[in-house]
This record gives structure tokens, sequence and C-alpha cells, in this order.
């Protein structure tokens, strides 16, 4: 492995979030605030830091896979540890463990937040959160292939890497092409949504944020009360649909701009996608106004922003769910589990794979009600191969283990089982909030500093789709 | 780009980063001086002007009490120390007003205490004898309440305004030292890295030169040590070969 290709593209990597921090810097100095030192000097770190490499290593025409997959895990982590030093140099609320996981947690579009005030940060530092998310929502190493110049077979082996593995069948074309159809997408609905919340009341500073983190599928929000500070039903249906919007599969929504047979309407996976997402509304709305939480069509309200924010992995609130019946609490758990579709800007499990889990139970039933017959799981027409399943199942199981055995480590600090429990669900799932004591309208703050550890990893196995990471433990079965 | 150019630029960034966190740092300092001078001299001088201010009224009332009671020379001695001592402090109060607000709070308290003062005047200076306890009590304490109440509000204003500067003290210290921190972290991974390409680009194939030339054969390949960069190295290697080859040439 060449590592000094790999620091290379790391550089290029954090380049891009050396842009955002100018950005954040300037906003800073134009309201005279006290972040401006620490946003500048980590600017200029990351500049250093990013640009060095560039004095040194060549451009090679191309990456093997092993450093493709190198370089995405090792960006990640480090765009995670350059996020945090804005943070860590403001103080505040921000401790080290702290501003990892509120960095770690901005880039992987979790948007759970360590902070009980949101709105005494300076508005450099707020839009430096928000800016985490739309990063990291587009992916910091996609991000990097948009702006800088790179060798396309390079591109391909760093794409190939990034896009979660389930989400390739739908970027039928080049690199090249792939990454500029996502950035459409993504610049796209961002712009389209910025403008929307604009002219619905809200400021412009808020309204860029709040799209840098719906169509990231984040939840960072500039206010404590998240979106119900609003208080705004124009406001929460635009970013409902976007929400909807980003958790379906990009490559798709380009499809459909540009007038292509396959496109969201045909897809058999946004079409269960949707449908459960509003079989999740309609029970936890009914619910609601059953146990008198207000009229129907307050429940419905309440109701479809929670379901479609934790369906998509959003994360924003217009309501604290902890008081809620528990019926609605499991039906938010499984979305907070279940978590949107491949290829969109949220990580997670993702939708295609519960609906091939599901799928391959009925084959199942199937072939024993007809032990000779011959059976193919197909999606949209298309015959699913054994070897996608099987990735698959072995990917659920996986997660679920994760769950499971980060659970079982928070709890050993004595942290009740909801909380520690919906944590880990929510941080692997990239959800943002959860119950008990992280709620929609909570913080992550009073964890033990071990569980904070924990939960920052999950949300990076999360996003990375586990496998990435855990391959770099096996470093002989690479040679 | 040249070596020099890459060494100097290794050196320039370390330079850099380390003059940035200094500056950033004395920067801060100035800042956590200016916030503890804001504490000692604004606040705490305010604090303390409102603490004699409530001595002295409060001595302007036992002068009343030991007046109402029939002692009234020492009644209107007592009166007139506190007088003074209340005098001299509101002066102060009124040249170290720092806080937003705090003017306004002043001409209250000022405006109050020459209501009191005026009833003090009126009925205890220029009369010989006490009206009695009761009558003051119903007719001049209320004006004593509502003076020491206005002097407790600027103390207020003036306490909570030293909490806030105090908790920004603690925030600008934190902001002086993380810069000192996070610039000796990264210049330590810096130097590493530096160090790391340093010996990849520039010692290894120097040493894989020297190997090539130490391993050249005249009957064998070119002198090749897989010089990737395009610097002075790759021209060494390329003079280096070009020496041999025309060495082999006047040799056959």
């Amino acid at each position: 492995m060449r590592v000094p290709l790999v620091i290379r593209h790391i550089g290029m990597v954090l380049l891009i979030n050396a842009v955002f921090l100018f950005i954040s810097f300037f906003i800073s100095l134009f309201n005279d605030e006290t972040a401006v030192f620490p946003l500048l000097y980590s600017a200029l770190i990351v500049l250093i830091f990013g640009s060095f490499p560039l004095i040194y290593v060549p451009s090679s025409p191309l990456l093997t896979t092993h450093e493709g997959m190198v370089t995405i895990v090792f960006g990640w982590f480090a765009t995670c540890i350059v996020g945090m030093l804005p943070y860590v140099m403001w103080g505040g609320e921000f401790s080290l463990i702290n501003a990892w996981f509120e960095s770690v947690s901005g880039y992987t579009t979790t948007g759970s937040t360590i902070l009980k005030d949101i709105e005494v940060l300076p508005k450099g530092i707020l839009f430096w959160r928000s800016s985490t998310h739309w990063i990291g929502g587009l992916g910091v190493i996609i991000f990097a292939l948009l702006i800088l110049p790179q060798p396309s077979t390079s591109k391909m082996v760093l794409v190939r890497n990034e896009i979660s593995t389930i989400a390739k069948s739908n970027f039928q074309m080049k690199a090249t092409q792939a990454v500029r159809a996502l950035a459409y997408v993504y610049i796209g609905l961002t712009l389209f949504e910025t403008v929307l919340l604009w002219i619905a009341g809200m400021s412009l500073f808020d309204a860029i944020n709040h799209s840098f983190s719906t169509i990231a599928t984040g939840g960072f929000s500039t206010k404590n009360l998240s979106i119900a500070y609003f208080d705004n039903l124009a406001v929460e249906i635009i970013i409902m649909v976007f929400m909807i919007l980003s958790g379906l599969h990009f490559g798709l929504i380009y499809a459909t701009m540009i007038g292509k047979h396959d496109n969201i309407f045909r897809s058999e996976i946004v079409r269960a996608f949707v449908l459960v997402l509003f079989a999740g509304i309609f029970l936890v709305a009914l619910k609601l106004w059953l146990s008198d939480y207000g009229n129907f069509w307050e429940s419905l309200r309440l109701a479809s922003f929670q379901v479609v924010s934790l369906g998509t992995t959003t994360g924003f609130a217009t309501a604290d769910t902890p008081n809620w019946p528990f019926f609605t609490i499991l039906i938010m758990i499984y979305f907070t589990i279940q978590c949107a579709c491949a290829g969109s800007t949220s990580g997670g499990l993702k939708f295609d794979r519960v609906l091939l889990f599901f799928k391959s139970i009925i084959l199942q039933i199937k072939s024993l009600q007809h032990p000779q017959g011959v059976f193919v799981l197909k999606i949209n027409h298309r015959t699913v191969e054994d070897s996608v399943l099987q990735n698959s199942l072995i990917y659920i199981l996986l997660y679920l283990s994760i769950i499971l055995t980060s659970t079982l480590l928070i709890t050993f600090q004595d942290v009740d089982l909801i909380t520690s429990f919906s944590a880990a669900v929510t941080t692997i799932g990239n959800v943002g909030p959860g119950f008990g004591g992280v709620s929609s309208l909570g913080n992550f703050g009073a964890l033990p500093t071990f569980s904070k550890f924990i939960l920052s990893i999950n949300m990076l196995l999360g996003r990375l789709e586990i496998f990435s990471i855990i391959s770099l433990f096996f470093i002989k079965s690479w040679k | 780009m040249k070596i020099r150019l890459k060494i100097l630029s290794g050196f320039l960034v370390l330079v850099a980063m380390l003059a940035v966190a200094g500056g950033f740092g004395i920067w801060e300092f100035n800042k956590l001086s200016k916030s503890v001078n804001s504490i000692l001299d604004d606040n705490y001088k305010s604090i303390l002007a409102c603490n004699n201010m409530a001595d002295g009224i409060e001595t302007v009332e036992s002068g009343i009490m030991l007046f109402m009671m029939g002692q009234t020379e020492l009644g209107k001695t007592v009166i007139y120390r506190g007088d003074s001592l209340f005098i001299a402090s509101l002066q102060i109060a009124k040249a170290n007003i720092t806080e937003k607000n705090e003017d306004v709070f002043i001409e209250d308290l000022t405006r109050k205490y020459e209501l009191f003062k005026q009833f003090w005047s009126d009925n205890i200076l220029n009369n010989l004898q006490s009206p009695g306890l009761d009558w003051y009590l119903t007719h001049g304490h209320n004006s004593f309440i509502d003076t020491k109440m206005s002097v407790k509000e600027l103390m207020i204003l003036n306490q909570t305004s030293m909490y806030n500067n105090a908790n920004n003290v603690r925030e600008v210290a934190q902001r002086a030292v993380m810069p000192g921190f996070v610039a000796v972290v990264v210049a330590l991974i810096f130097a590493i890295l530096f160090n790391f390409f340093i010996n990849y680009y520039l010692v290894s194939p120097i040493l894989r030169l020297i190997k090539a030339i130490n391993n050249y054969h005249p009957a064998g390949k070119e002198i090749n040590a897989h010089i990737e960069t395009r610097d002075e190295i790759k021209l060494l290697e390329n003079a280096v070969r070009a020496l041999v080859n025309k060495m082999n040439r006047k040799n056959l």
C-alpha cells in the first residue's frame, strides 16, 4: 500500500473542510463573535494539513481497492478529528470528548448533540455544525472528488468504496457522472429548500442551516427546541417533504429529473418505503389521538413530523416523544432501526436491506411449500443475486449484534436500559434522538465519557457500513 | 518543486502554526487581563460603593431612631455621618457607570434618597423635639425601605455582571490555553508527517540511487532508482544514468 498516496487523498478531503471553516470564520467575523480566532486557527491548521501532502506526493492515476478503502476510513476519521478543532478551541460545553462526539455526530449526519444550550453558540460555530452535516451528507470523499481534480480511475475506486454497497446498482453510470448526479441533486435540493424555508418565515441564516441539516438527513438545529421553536406549519411541511426526498436514492431522483424511465415513481423500493412511512404515521397519529394527545389534526401533525424525521434518519423534532404512549415509541424505534433508502444521505441499516430481508422470508416460505419449485428474489423486476442477499442478511445480523454489544457496554456504566438501547440504535442508524435520557429535545451530554466514545464509534460504523472499518483490522487477508 | 522549497515549506508551516498559536494566545490573554480588570475596576468598585451606601443609609436611620428616642444631638451627629458616607459612595458609583442601564438605576436611587433626605431634613434637623418613633414608622420608614431596595437592585446588577465576567474569564482562559495545546499536538503530528515525507521522498530515493550505483554492472540494465518525484534527485538519477551511458560508450 502506498501510504503517501493515501495521505495525499486524505489531505484533499481536509481541504474541503478548510473551505467551510473559512466561511464559518467570515460569518463569525461579520458578527463580531468570540469564535473568530478558533475558526480561523482551525481553518489554517486544516488548510496546512490538507495542502502539505500535495507539495510532496505526486498524483497517481490509479488507487488500489485497498488504498481506496483505507483512504475512505482514515479520511472520515481525519475529518472528524479536524472537525472538533473549532469546538475544542471555542470552549463552552465542549470538552475533548464532547467536541469529538459533536464532530462525529455532525459528519455522520447523526445529529445527536451533547449541548444543553445550542442558542448560546456563536453563529460561526452554528454554521460550522451544520456544515459538518452538509459535508458528511454527501460523503466527505465524494465532496472532495466533486471539487478537486482527480484521475478518473482513482475517482472510480473512491466512489465505489464510499457509496453504500447496496446502492451501487442504481448508479448505472461512470464514477464522474455518478458524482455529478449526486452533486446536482444534493445542491439543487439544498438551494430549493433554503429558498422555501426563507419564504415560509425563517431567517436566511436559519433557513441555510436547516436546509443543510435536512438534505444531509442530519438533525442539528440552531434552536434548543429544534423545529418546535418555529411553530410554523409551512416550515414543518417543507422540511418533511425534503426529509422524504433526502431519504430516497439520489440516483433515482436524478433519473426522475432528467426524465429517465427508471425513476422514483417506478421504484419498488421507494413505493414500499413511502407506504411503510405512511402506515407508521397513521398508526402513531391514531394512537396519539386515542390517548388524548390533542385532536386528530394535531396528532397527525405531530406524528407525521416525528415519524418522517426518524424514518429518514434526520432527527429534527416538533415534540418531546418520551412522554408518548409506548406503542408509538415502539413504532418509532422500528423506524430508527429501519432507516431510509440506500443511495440517499442517510446512514444505518437502509430500507433496501429490510425489504430484501422480508422478501427473503416470503421466498423461504414458498420454497417450503413447494420444495421442487425454483424461486428467485426480485426487486424492481430485476433478480437479486444470492451474494447480495447473503451480504444483506449478514449485514443485518452484524448491525443488530453491534447494537446489542454497545447497549451492553453502555448499561455497564449504569445508564438505564431505554436510554442505552435507544442511544445505541439511534447512533448506529445515524438518526439522532433516542428515547429516555436522550430524547428528541434532550441531549447526550449527561452520558458517561466512555459511552459517548462508544456511541461515536457506532455513528462511524453506521455511516461507513461497518465492513469498511472492520476490514482494516484484517490486514493479513489483504496481502 | 525544488527540494530546497519543499524543506523550507515544512519549516515555514511549523513556524507559522506556532506563531499563530502564540499570537492567538497573547490576544486571548490580553482579553483575559481586560476581563479581570473589568471585574476589579467596574464591578467590585461598584459593589463596594453599594455596600457603603447601604451602611450609610442604615447609619442615617440609626441616627433617626436615636433622635426619635430623645437623644437629639447624638442622633443628628449619626445622621450627618451616615449621610456623608452615602453621598461619597453614591459619587463613586456615579463615576463608575459600566453596565447597561446602570445610569437609570443610579438616577432612581438618587431621586429616592433625595426624597428620604428631604423627609429627615424637614422633620428632624429643623426640629428640636422628637415627634416620636411611631410617627417615623408611619411617615418616613417607607422612604428608607425604598432607598435601600434601590441600593440592593444596583448591587444585584453589579453582582450579576461580576458573575458573568467571572464566567467569561473562565471561558477566555480556556480559549487562551487551547490554541497552545492544539499547536503542540498539531506540531507534533506535523513533525512526524514532515519527517515521513523527507524520509520517503528525499532520503529513501538517495539510498535507492546509491544502491543502484553500487549494484550497477556494465552488462546489466541501465541505472534505475525508481524516483517518482520531479526534483533534483530525479535530475541526479538522470545525470548518473547519462554519465554511466557516456562512460560505457567510451569503453566500447
